[in-house]
């Protein structure tokens, strides 16, 4: 018997959207496409699932957004920023190794000065932005397991929020279009994790059991 | 009094109503595309299900988890008396509001 695409499933159930919509969507789902498999056959049920799964998303993500009450607003920022803490020694290591490695190999570290002339900063803020938003996203993504992508997008949200903040007071070495840009990568790279998160997470049907 | 409802509520109240005991989001759904000729989405449908069950106008129920769901539960919508007044209220409204329209702008004439 043909499975429904899991990736979906997860992405969908980790919008923490009310579990009763979100199983009954996914349950309604599941049975549209195992009908779609026997009429249309697997290829095309394949891609109407995509489509209605996509279709699904701002619904399920409004109700979820509406589940967020005052309260859970600093547990989230809290989860924002042990992503952050937790990124910085993983940085670091990776730093040291990198800079081991081009030492060994006889390669001189390009210069870094942070200025907005320099193409090699700005390289290197638009490489590091992406890859540090993956991992936060995903750690972040892991810590909120009740809805993972929410987790992801209040960690890219909040550390964006403190580098704007910051920028109040202390000069940025970067343009305001380079910003913006690198803050837009960061953003968007924290929901990548958030569903690599996902994605490993196995949908399972248990919480319909429990609906009364 | 019964609880302001929009068009699509309706459409969905009206459906659910004609379904009888077999008021669930799929069924729910394919009837409203065939009879609209509208392709809704599956979350438009429950959201507006969800709706009308806040609202007091549909009760729900839950059946028990079925293979083909992947191991889910079906979610059975019922009208409640609430919901019956309101669909009577919104067809006396449409009704009166009707009344009086000129017969060449009516659908038999369209």
């Amino acid at each position: 018997m043909s499975q429904p695409p899991s990736a979906f499933e997860s992405i969908l159930k980790s919008l923490g959207a009310d579990p009763y919509l979100s199983e009954v969507v996914l349950g309604d789902l599941a049975e549209e496409f195992d009908q779609r498999v026997a009429f249309d056959g697997e290829v095309e049920a394949r891609r109407w699932y995509v489509k209605e799964a996509i279709r699904a998303v701002p619904h399920l993500l409004r109700n979820a957004l509406g589940q967020i009450r005052v309260g859970e607003i600093p547990r989230l920022i809290g989860v924002a920023l042990y992503s952050w803490l937790a990124l910085l020694p993983i940085s670091l290591s990776a730093w040291v190794v990198v800079s081991l490695i081009m030492r060994l190999g006889g390669i001189n570290l390009p210069t870094l000065a942070p200025t907005p002339t320099n193409p090699m900063f700005l390289g290197f803020v638009m490489l590091a932005m992406p890859v540090a938003g993956v991992t936060g996203g995903y750690i972040a993504a892991w810590r909120n397991a009740r809805a993972p992508l929410i987790g992801a997008a209040a960690f890219g949200i909040v550390l964006s929020s403190i580098n704007l903040i910051a920028g109040l007071f202390f000069p940025s070495p970067l343009s305001p279009v380079s910003r913006i840009t690198a803050l837009t990568l960061f953003n968007l790279a924290a929901l990548v994790g958030g569903v690599l998160r996902a994605v490993r997470l196995k949908p399972s049907a248990s919480s319909a059991l429990s609906i009364s | 009094m019964s609880a302001a409802i929009g068009q699509l509520e309706l459409i969905v109240l009206l459906t659910v109503a004609r379904r009888g005991d077999d008021a669930y989001g799929l069924a729910v759904r394919r009837d409203l595309s065939e009879r609209t000729g509208r392709d809704y989405s599956i979350g438009a449908v429950y959201t507006t299900l969800q709706r009308l069950e806040d609202k007091g106008l549909l009760r729900s129920k839950a059946t028990d988890p079925l293979p083909v769901r992947g191991g889910r539960s079906r979610r059975l919508f019922k009208l409640t008396a609430a919901g019956a007044r309101a669909m009577r209220e919104a067809e006396r409204i449409a009704t009166s509001v009707w009344a009086g329209i000129p017969s060449t702008i009516r659908l038999e004439h369209a």
